[in-house]
């Protein structure tokens, strides 16, 4: 749910302030994604790799999701801007 | 030149790999399946009119499921490094088309060694193979390394598994120079919009756009250690420089819960999320 907007982000990605509401619900649960066999929880060493390889990762969980969501918003107005123009966008819904 | 082959290229990792190899100097070949659709989105800025002079991106046609196929494919490109990524990827999509899943995650793996090994290749190619953190599935120890047993949860995990097993084999039984990389979760801004991550991040900018309410998801309490696709194709291209083969854990160290991705997607946009409170109304 919804219980905070940040007034001058929503300037600044130029996102539709109408849109968002507080209260609304923004995540529900729909129980045909569950496996019929879950795996719960996967965290991994990768010492060997950092020490036989000299890898490490560049990117924490912050960065990756920032990336993604700068790219995503990007996409997501291009369909935006497209729908207004009259153009039909694909849905992509499963 | 060093050539390399890529199976699943058109993927999230075969994209980012082929990119970072273009940019060694490699020679790259790609194979895809057939569709009606083009399918190449996420190669297509790599990707020059193969009429061009000295195209360095090759796309041929093949399938894992198909031996005759890629023993031509490996005849004709004589890799030095093959990267096996093609795969059925989706662990859910699994439960619904687990032979399939099998043929291609399983026995795939199988006929790209044989068909290195049918063409004497076992002395100059070398096989990365993607293997995966959902053989641990349910987990026999916390954190998983190299040396934790397999416990695969899903048809997904059971037939990369077998494609896991028979990478060891040949590399014991007839001294190829195969590696699996065990990478954990990996994602990016061109994951697969089905994967739980892609689907969060696209939600969370159709809800911030007003063009979509609500986002639809499954196990909000399920860990992953969720890294980045391009510091990971990385690890599969060093696994393949290392003076001897063998088998990588690829991970961050951290795990997060994908509720907690949920609620980093939305906060950096601009919404304050109360998660909890609400599940029993199935509502967030």
């Amino acid at each position: 749910m919804i219980i905070d907007i940040d007034q001058q982000k929503v300037e600044e990605l130029g996102l539709n302030a109408d849109a968002l509401k507080f209260g609304q619900t923004v995540v529900k649960i729909d129980s045909k994604y569950f496996r019929p066999t879950e795996v719960d929880l996967l965290i991994g060493d990768a010492t060997k790799a950092k020490e036989k390889l000299g890898w490490v990762p560049k990117y924490d969980l912050q960065a990756l999701v920032s990336d993604m969501m700068q790219s995503d918003l990007h996409l997501v107005k291009k369909d935006d801007y497209l729908k207004r123009g009259g153009f039909k966008t694909l849905n992509y819904f499963e | 030149m060093k050539v390399a082959l890529i199976t699943g290229i058109t993927g999230q990792d075969g994209a980012y790999l082929a990119e970072f190899l273009l940019k060694k100097g490699y020679e790259v070949h790609g194979v895809k399946r057939r569709s009606s659709l083009f399918n190449t989105d996420r190669i297509d800025h790599l990707y020059h009119d193969p009429h061009e002079p000295n195209v360095k991106l090759k796309l041929h046609y093949g399938d894992l499921t198909d031996s005759t196929n890629l023993i031509r494919l490996v005849q004709e490109t004589q890799p030095d490094e093959i990267y096996n990524l093609a795969a059925q990827s989706h662990v859910k999509v699994s439960f619904d088309t687990p032979e399939y899943t099998a043929n291609a995650d399983g026995i795939g793996t199988l006929r790209i060694l044989e068909a290195v090994r049918l063409l004497g290749l076992e002395k100059k190619t070398r096989i990365y193979q993607a293997s995966t953190s959902e053989l641990y599935g349910l987990v026999q120890a916390v954190p998983q390394s190299e040396t934790t047993p397999f416990y695969p949860r899903s048809p997904y995990a059971v037939a990369k598994l077998y494609g896991y097993w028979i990478i060891v084999n040949y590399r014991e039984a007839y001294n190829m120079f195969a590696c699996n990389g065990i990478l954990f979760n990996h994602e990016s801004p061109v994951r697969g919009e089905t994967f739980v991550t892609r689907k969060i991040t696209r939600a969370a900018s159709k809800i911030a756009m007003g063009l979509q309410d609500c986002l639809y998801v499954g196990n909000l309490s399920a860990q992953r250690d969720w890294g980045h696709a391009k510091d990971y194709i990385e690890a599969m291209w060093l696994m393949l420089q290392h003076h001897t083969p063998e088998d990588f854990v690829i991970a961050t160290g951290v795990t997060t819960t994908v509720r907690e991705f949920i609620k980093l997607a939305l906060t950096n946009l601009v919404l304050r999320l109360s998660l909890a409170e609400k599940m029993k109304t199935n509502a967030v």
